[in-house]
């Protein structure tokens, strides 16, 4: 078996790459470099060293936080377009990816003529790479990480590479290839020269049978990358209608071919487009949407006809296409109780929810929260229905009023009794919106029992109505 | 007219992380208000009351020193105040219960303890405004039948309500209100910073902080008219009534002394007169001169008068007790003037080598408490401590504290946080400031930078950080100022636990212990004292001196040396600027150590005295001196000012001042940099030297001096006794050198060098040095005689992660003949196999496997459970892999992994041999080569310096294998070549050679960081200390 290991060393700072400054990837607390680029390490920024002596060395340095989460997603960028090259092909988190070589000596009959295409392709990407072969994935893992550029089908020549790497390039964990080099044994060869029972006993099996494996004397097991390919599929009516009754029929026929799409990838979809396609017109979009990803057809075509049934059509519909606009994997974790008690009521609301927003539109549903702020004004905000916002605790004993004035209107008259009062409040200097009022309740000479406030300049304002 | 009142709920910022205000800030603002009281009630605490009751003697406010406490089991705040000094005793005690029981920062209090402040203290209350209130009120009248009830205004919606509800509460318990401001700032505009420490003790970033802010300024010192308007008369009258049932003032305080110091028939004074009359034999058994009988009896005279007599006594059994246990220690600082503490053994200057200044110790015009620093073995304090502890129990001794304020770094940070600024941004901005450099304020490197937004919260950051700076943060403990008292200390102030495990300290510093005129102990550690005793224990096996009196003064041989600048690992004069001046200061006695020590220090050198001095050193018969007066001073150094005592002398003799008011021109000159108010010692000391004759050009240049000396100069007394310890030190390395680096090697950490720098200087200085072996070494370090001179043999202690008790273990079970095998090594320790790879890192097993690979390799040999041999000796079956030996790189990098120090060759010798450092001169090669020659030289890099009196001058110290090279990086040359001056391990340098009285520099023109050829090999630098 011949692999071919394609090894992505700065996938994070090629993709935040500008020309101007020098960046670095930096994380941990207190914060230290993790990887400088080019530009910085020529400064002499190295990984480990503190911010400060990063920014001594490189006043101008640009520092990203490193994200795991970003990584993974960017290598899974990476092999969804190299996927039509060479598959099949397999992630190897964080930064490399590994290609089956012997399956498609069809297509590059040399090791080299893959090599070439897909640096071509990478240094469009604009990614740096290093790459090389080896007869098991671990060996040209480990070649390719400590970038010996072998590249070719012969195992002598592969073996050979790998005997000469050091056991610091391994990916053993860093007792054990300290333990190595504390006894000499420096490079993989050197573990060759040893008694390979001894070496078994002194080492652990583990070690052992991991050795093995990357000189492919055992097998290793790859799990291949299935690109995840986004659902879009047309279907053109036979009968040009603009009644929406007749698009009924094939909407349902598309429907369930992405929940048979979706089933077979164990996904959900919580955005999905369908676009009417009109003769003379231009083409009508709807975005449904879904809280927590859906993939049955029957719910879709639910919300579909929602929506349809709100909308003026400009001219007949000729044809209809569906395309996903955002997958999310199947949460296998959640169990559910036997009875599905809470769940049922929760997911009769959150349907209702759903109903209610594609029918009104996304941003038609919201929901009152609260924020700790003294400044009333600020007290209370809106957020999208079903998003968990803070909810603090109203502060204690003080008297609210049910309905807000917003903005504040000036006192006209005089009130006929003061209830309570002072109240001041005197806060919010540090997000530029200060405020200094003197709070009152007092009834008015129409009988409304009101919320008044004086500032700072002596004006009277009426701020808001009890019941 | 206005109504009187007093304040009686306030807390400062010494509620750590609550209040917003200085104590002092609040006495001011309360007296400037016309306030007739001010009741500073801290949270669990009497931490801030001495700064207010300082701050207010001057003022007409009375000050009232209470403490609000919140119970476990009572809702509602209580607040409870002293009156008198019993009371102040009882609620000391009562803090000091609550605080006992929790950890540091924390305290737990129960409604059962308030017994011990029953019917002492006045206590006022807030109820919790619940139907618990009449009960609960009830229960707080059974202990304190004049309880009031607080009523505050804070501006709230229920504001109304409560105070409804005060009235009818008490009516129905029977208890006055009294009006109270439960005030947290002493002005209205500190309310952003009070929201900013409150943030910052809920961890949140303000916003969402909010809930627990204040929800207005209310919470200040408010005007008498405010607050007539917003209490009724009665309860604003009421405070009055509460100020004035309180008589207690901190100045009541008196320290009463450990009285079993004095045996019977005895009084204080003729106790301390007897013990002197002692020591006087001992320490002149030729007889006593007349000058020093006369100091003699005034000291004991001033003594009596001040009534310090069982302070003396004190000390003087703390020394005793350390001698008796072989324990060394000697007094230092100012101490050292009083042939008293000579005579009692406390301090060890002799008074006929050099000029004693009384006043400087002990004056009866500045009636303050002498201060008596006695430095021990550093090894040996906690022995001396834990005497203190035994002798008068923890009720009785307990550690001063030292208050921890913000500094500028931790208030960016702290204020950041808490205005949500983004943590990664925040760092860059704290680590982005050169907090070095003096002359460029931090403030305007920010500025100027322009890291700072002008908008949003960023704005308001540096404003708030400023006035953060200087809020004490917490308590730490004094390094070892003790308090002892003759009752109870908690009588005296409240005592808290230290972070430190069974360490209490109490919660005043020694600053408010000074201000309060309390004595304190200094109980100091001093990490050549153990080296010193360590290295005449064994000089003493091998026929040298086994004291300190025993070793022979002023031999020249010891000052030959020093004048070479030889001086590694001698006491003081070790650091590099000291070595440097060796040479050129010439030391040929020990008056001139005593300068020397003095001399390498911010003041001399920057009131440019080092200079004139040097030079006047060279014709000393040539100084001028204005007339005798100023001779008699400024003589012993060359008419150059070099000592505290010189400038206090000069301004008694020739501006006439007092002896008290010379003193005080010293103080006001240390803290001149701080308050710069000198203006008043100014004209006064012109004034004084005009009329006595000096012309005003000296008057001002003389002025000048002092200023410019400013705080940073040594008492001559204080480097009179470190230049004991200078020779002494000096002479051990001198003639004993090999026993002079194993007691260094045996006291670490101690000293300026590191052990692989002691032993590369012992070695150059032809030290015989054998490494550490798993049967020929000690737990320590020690001699091995079998060689003339004897040979250093490195201990086991020099394996730094092999524990303690498993290098002991490791001797005990080692047979006569030593280990013979692995397994006999593993079956008599049975030490685990992390330790055995300890030991075969270190090279310890070479004796049994050859090669640390080797041992490694026949370490992870599965342990068969064999029989076990008669001897406890197995033949070991022979392993059918061998290891690779190490070769000489591999062998130093372990060396200098596991040991911290190599005997292989230099890395840099090595390095040279494989021709890697070609046109590279070596640090012996310099000596010989010419001055201003362009030069190449290479080294590890052990050391990098910015020292504030440089003016931006960088110094790094290179070692190769022949010594220390000293390279000076002038500013442009560091602003150019930034990353290889802090990142080099390895570096090389070409530049100029720089000859100047005996002291080699390479001026650094090109740096090239060589680290690489000496990959991961461990050496640690010592930087910008």
């Amino acid at each position: 078996m011949l692999w071919f290991y394609l090894h992505l060393p700065s996938l994070l700072l090629d993709h935040h790459c500008r020309d101007s400054a020098p960046m670095a990837l930096c994380t941990g607390t207190p914060p230290v470099i993790l990887q400088p680029d080019n530009q910085a390490q020529k400064m002499g920024v190295q990984a480990g060293q503190s911010l400060a002596t990063a920014r001594a060395l490189s006043p101008d340095l640009t520092l990203i936080a490193f994200n795991k989460v970003r990584q993974t997603e960017l290598l899974e960028q990476v092999a969804e377009k190299l996927y039509q090259l060479a598959a099949p092909l397999a992630l190897w988190p964080p930064d490399g990816l590994l290609i089956r070589a012997d399956r498609l000596c069809h297509l590059y009959p040399e090791p080299g003529d893959l090599a070439t295409v897909l640096m071509q392709h990478l240094s469009q990407l604009g990614l740096n790479s290093r790459m090389a072969t080896g007869t098991s994935p671990r060996m040209a893992r480990l070649l390719a990480r400590h970038g010996t550029s072998v590249c070719t089908d012969d195992p002598e020549t592969m073996h050979h590479a790998l005997c000469q790497l050091p056991v610091t390039a391994t990916d053993w964990p860093q007792k054990v290839r300290q333990r190595l080099t504390r006894m000499g044994l420096h490079h993989l060869k050197d573990l060759l020269e040893c008694c390979p029972a001894e070496l078994a006993s002194r080492l652990g099996p583990e070690l052992y049978n991991d050795f093995q494996r990357m000189l492919g004397r055992s097998s290793d097991p790859v799990q291949e990358f299935h690109p995840q390919t986004a659902f879009h599929r047309s279907l053109t009516l036979n009968r040009e209608s603009q009644n929406t009754d007749h698009l009924q029929g094939p909407l349902e026929h598309l429907l369930e071919s992405l929940e048979a799409f979706l089933r077979q990838r164990q996904r959900l979809c919580d955005r999905l487009r369908l676009t009417l396609h009109h003769p003379e017109h231009r083409p009508t979009t709807l975005e449904l949407e879904t809280r927590q990803g859906e993939s049955r057809a029957v719910a879709f075509l639910e919300l579909a006809l929602l929506r349809l049934a709100s909308l003026n059509l400009p001219d007949d519909v000729q044809a209809l296409s569906l395309a996903t606009a955002r997958t999310i994997a199947i949460e296998t974790t959640v169990s559910h109780d036997l009875f599905n008690s809470d769940e049922s009521q929760q997911q009769a609301r959150q349907a209702l929810l759903h109903r209610l927003s594609a029918r009104l539109g996304r941003d038609s549903i919201q929901c009152p929260g609260r924020r700790p702020d003294p400044r009333p004004e600020r007290c209370a905000y809106w957020q999208p229905a079903g998003e968990r916002g803070a909810h603090a605790a109203q502060r204690s004993e003080t008297t609210r009023p049910f309905w807000l004035q917003h903005p504040p209107q000036p006192l006209k008259r005089a009130p006929a009794r003061w209830l309570n009062g002072p109240e001041r409040i005197q806060s919010g200097w540090w997000d530029g919106d200060y405020v200094r009022r003197d709070y009152y309740i007092a009834l008015l000479d129409n009988g409304q029992r009101a919320w008044l406030f004086r500032n700072q300049q002596s004006q009277w304002f009426i701020h808001g109505w009890f019941g | 007219m206005t109504a009187d009142y007093a304040e009686l709920h306030c807390i400062s910022n010494f509620s750590f992380l609550r209040g917003a205000s200085h104590p002092e800030e609040l006495v001011e603002e309360a007296d400037r208000l016309g306030y007739q009281a001010l009741a500073l009630t801290d949270e669990c605490s009497l931490a801030g009351v001495v700064r207010a009751h300082t701050r207010a003697r001057s003022l007409s406010l009375s000050l009232l020193i209470g403490s609000e406490l919140q119970l476990q089991d009572l809702p509602g705040t209580l607040v409870l105040i002293a009156p008198n000094r019993q009371s102040y005793a009882a609620l000391s005690q009562l803090i000091t219960r609550g605080r006992r029981r929790r950890d540091k920062g924390h305290y737990q209090l129960w409604f059962d303890d308030l017994e011990l402040c029953r019917n002492q203290c006045l206590a006022l209350w807030r109820p919790d405004f619940s139907q618990g209130d009449d009960n609960n009120g009830q229960r707080l009248m059974a202990f304190f039948p004049g309880l009031r009830l607080m009523a505050e205004r804070p501006l709230a919606q229920n504001d109304h309500l409560r105070m409804r509800w005060l009235k009818q509460l008490s009516t129905r318990l029977g208890c006055p209100v009294v009006a109270t401001g439960n005030v947290l700032m002493h002005r209205r505009r500190r309310k952003s910073l009070q929201d900013l420490v409150t943030a910052i003790r809920l961890g949140q970033p303000l916003p969402q902080a909010a809930d627990h802010l204040q929800g207005n300024a209310e919470a200040y010192l408010r005007p008498r008219e405010r607050l007539e308007r917003l209490f009724p008369p009665d309860w604003i009258e009421a405070t009055v009534d509460v100020a004035r049932q309180c008589t207690f003032s901190m100045d009541e305080l008196r320290y009463e002394y450990p009285g079993e110091l004095v045996p019977n028939g005895h009084t204080p004074i003729s106790w301390l007169r007897e013990l002197v009359a002692q020591g006087c034999h001992w320490r002149f058994p030729d007889g006593v001169s007349e000058a020093i009988e006369n100091q003699l009896t005034h000291e004991l005279e001033l003594i009596e008068c001040l009534g310090y007599e069982p302070f003396f006594l004190t000390i003087y059994d703390v020394v005793r007790f350390a001698r008796e246990r072989g324990i060394l220690c000697q007094g230092r600082g100012s101490a050292a003037n009083s042939v008293v503490c000579y005579c009692l053994g406390i301090t060890e200057v002799d008074p006929r080598r050099v000029n004693l200044l009384l006043e400087r110790f002990i004056s009866k015009e500045r009636n303050e408490p002498p201060d008596i620093d006695v430095d021990f073995e550093h090894e040996r304090r906690e022995e001396v401590i834990q005497y203190l502890y035994r002798k008068y129990g923890r009720e009785r001794a307990a550690l001063a504290a030292t208050v921890i304020c913000y500094r500028p770094r931790s208030a960016l940070r702290d204020a950041g946080r808490a205005l949500g600024l983004d943590s990664m941004h925040l760092e860059q901005l704290v680590q982005g400031i050169d907090w070095r450099d003096d002359a460029d304020d931090w403030e305007q490197q920010l500025r100027r930078k322009g890291l700072l937004d002008d908008q949003g919260p960023a704005r308001h950051l540096l404003p708030l950080a400023r006035e953060l700076i200087g809020f004490p943060r917490h308590l730490s403990q004094h390094v070892g100022g003790f308090i002892i008292a003759s009752e109870r200390v908690a009588d005296l102030v409240p005592v808290e636990n230290a972070a430190m495990a069974d360490r209490t300290v109490i919660q005043w510093d020694k600053d408010d212990l000074e201000a309060l005129g309390l004595l304190k102990v200094d109980v100091l550690s001093l990490g050549m004292l153990t080296a010193i005793r360590k290295a005449l224990a064994l000089t003493g096996n091998h026929g040298g001196p086994s004291s300190l009196a025993e070793v022979p003064p002023e031999c020249p041989e010891v000052y030959r040396m020093l004048q070479q600048g030889h001086s590694m690992g001698v006491f003081q004069v070790e650091s590099r600027a000291q070595m440097s001046m060796l040479p050129r200061l010439k030391p040929r006695e020990y008056y001139d150590l005593v300068v020397q020590v003095a001399i390498v220090r911010p003041g001399p050198i920057q009131g440019n005295m080092v200079h004139p001095y040097l030079q006047r050193r060279k014709a000393p018969e040539a100084v001028p001196y204005a007339d005798d007066r100023i001779r008699t001073v400024l003589e012993p150094t060359l008419g150059v000012p070099i000592f505290q005592e010189q400038v206090i002398r000069l301004a008694m003799v020739a501006a006439g001042f007092s002896a008290g008011e010379a003193d005080q021109l010293r103080r006001a000159m240390a803290a001149w940099k701080r308050h710069g108010d000198l203006s008043r010692f100014r004209e006064k000391l012109i004034d004084g030297l005009e009329s006595n004759g000096y012309s005003l050009e000296f008057a001002e240049n003389l002025y000048r001096q002092m200023k410019g000396f400013g705080g940073y100069g040594f008492p001559e007394s204080h480097a009179a006794s470190f230049a004991l310890l200078v020779y002494v030190s000096a002479w051990l390395k001198c003639h004993h050198p090999a026993a002079f680096l194993c007691a260094l090697l045996n006291s670490q950490p101690m000293g300026f060098y590191s052990p692989s720098q002691l032993v590369q200087n012992a070695r150059r200085e032809g030290v015989n040095i054998r490494p550490v072996d798993i049967n020929q070494s000690q737990e320590q370090h020690c001699l091995e005689d079998d060689d003339k001179p004897p040979a250093v043999r490195l201990g086991l202690r020099l394996i730094d992660r092999l524990p303690q008790e498993k290098a002991r273990c490791l001797i005990e079970r080692r047979p006569g003949r030593g280990y013979t095998s692995m397994t006999e090594l593993r079956r008599r320790t049975g030490l685990s196999h992390a330790d055995l790879e300890i030991l075969a890192a270190s090279g310890a097993l070479h004796p049994l496997t050859g090669n640390r690979h080797q041992a490694r390799w026949d370490l992870l040999e599965p342990d068969h459970a064999l029989p076990l041999a008669a001897d406890g000796a197995m033949p070991m079956p022979e392993p059918r892999s061998r290891m690779p030996e190490p070769d000489e790189s591999q062998r130093t990098f372990e060396d200098y992994a596991n040991l911290g120090l190599s005997l292989e060759r230099h890395p840099l010798a090595q390095l040279r041999e494989s021709g890697q450092l070609r046109h590279c001169l070596r640090a012996t090669d310099l000596e010989t080569a010419e001055s201003g020659r362009p030069l190449a030289v290479s080294g590890l890099v052990t050391g990098r310096q910015r020292p504030g009196s440089a003016g931006g001058v960088t110094f790094v110290t290179l070692e190769d294998e022949t010594g220390n090279i000293n390279v000076v990086v002038w500013p442009d040359t560091v602003r150019c070549q930034r990353r290889p001056l802090l990142n080099a391990r390895l570096l090389q340098v070409r530049g100029t050679l720089e000859r100047h009285e005996g002291v080699i520099h390479v001026i650094a023109g090109r740096l090239n960081d060589l680290s690489h050829l000496i990959d991961r090999l461990s050496v640690s630098s010592r930087n910008f200390h």
